[in-house]
């Protein structure tokens, strides 16, 4: 088993240098959005993705989310969150048309867990995500540069958080990142 | 991630940092004091001194601060407006650097940074507070037209737990001993 892994990953290795496209990219992103019914979201995080085969990605992320928990139609209780992302994001479509841009839409999936603190106490629980994201890359030919491309896109997410006894909850995310081109 | 950031740095050398840049811009914040959340929107000026993929920067704020109502009747707000000084400093470092047609850098930059806070509340409270932060931001960049600068960046920061009576208005949270927030701005530097 552990031989076929480390064929697997020598192959998704020789794949990903055989592309000459962007393998990996570091970035942030700013994200908005509503993580139940009744909690708003504002998020910073750090964003890696990893090429392992063709149009398939690795990702990896760190978010920061500043919360508020609506307790009645006038008062709100204020937190924070941390939470830890994996996932996978594949190319569906894109467009060279506008060259050295290129235009395309992303589909993504993962799972993570949250510290959450608010006025109700720190609790960690499990997410998970799925999503599309629609961007632009921009690439640059010249060798003087020590990124070669610049991406830029939205992500539009659901978002699943599950708070134990108190159920399940279902939200949604505007995710805007901004990564640089390994 | 922010190690692998650094680590793609060795083969080609980036534009450095101008060696002086002044900036000027705006910002909004939202932190907690006690167990209610504040909100206000920040003027910017900022003098920095660059070496390198190193910048060091002094900074001061100066905004607007409120709380929202929490009483559940108009007849009963308890909104708080006041203003809101910052004074500070830190350190950014370039963390990625796109230079396109070699005329203009599109740059990721992490920063660190440490001040002290002044809010004037209207019903007469002053309280004053240290805080930390740490973000990350975009810079847009011409390196041969005056190394004129657009940035965005945001932070994530960390004052210590507030219990003077204006913070306890509400209810007061005495878990943590600090309380976090999040700031962002947009400014123009040459």
């Amino acid at each position: 088993m552990v031989k076929l892994g480390l064929l697997a990953l020598l192959l998704a290795a020789a794949v990903a240098h055989a592309d000459p496209t962007i393998d990996r990219r570091v970035g942030w992103d700013f994200a908005v959005g509503e993580l139940s019914d009744k909690t708003l979201a504002f998020g910073l995080g750090l964003d890696l993705d990893q090429r392992v085969a063709g149009e398939w990605f690795v990702t990896a992320a760190y978010h920061w989310r500043w919360t508020e928990r609506t307790l009645t139609e006038m008062t709100s209780a204020p937190g924070s969150a941390q939470a830890i992302d994996l996932g996978v994001r594949r190319r569906l479509t894109s467009s060279h048309r506008f060259d050295p841009l290129t235009f395309f839409v992303d589909g993504e999936a993962g799972i993570g867990a949250e510290l959450a603190t608010d006025d109700s106490g720190s609790r960690t629980v499990p997410e998970a995500y799925a999503g599309l994201r629609f961007g632009y890359q921009l690439t640059e030919p010249h060798s003087s540069t020590p990124q070669r491309g610049f991406d830029f896109d939205f992500a539009a997410r659901a978002i699943a958080i599950d708070h134990g006894p108190a159920g399940h909850a279902i939200g949604g995310m505007f995710v805007m990142t901004m990564a640089w081109d390994d | 991630m922010i190690c692998t950031a650094g680590a793609a740095a060795a083969e080609t050398p980036f534009t450095p940092w101008p060696r002086w840049a002044t900036e000027v811009g705006f910002g909004a914040h939202v932190s907690q004091i006690g167990a209610r959340s504040e909100g206000g929107i920040d003027g910017v000026v900022a003098l920095a001194y660059g070496t390198g993929r190193l910048q060091l920067f002094g900074e001061a704020t100066l905004g607007t601060a409120g709380f929202d109502n929490t009483a559940t009747t108009p007849a009963l707000d308890t909104s708080i407006d006041g203003s809101r000084t910052w004074l500070g400093g830190g350190v950014r470092w370039l963390a990625r650097q796109l230079f396109i047609e070699r005329e203009l850098l599109v740059e990721m930059a992490l920063h660190a940074q440490t001040g002290i806070e002044r809010y004037t509340f209207s019903d007469g409270s002053k309280p004053i507070r240290p805080d930390v932060a740490v973000g990350v931001g975009v810079d847009i960049r011409t390196p041969k037209l005056h190394q004129l600068t657009t940035r965005i960046e945001v932070r994530i920061v960390f004052t210590p737990n507030d219990t003077t009576a204006i913070a306890c208005r509400g209810t007061c949270d005495q878990r943590a001993s600090t309380t976090p927030g999040l700031d962002m701005g947009i400014t123009f530097a040459w």
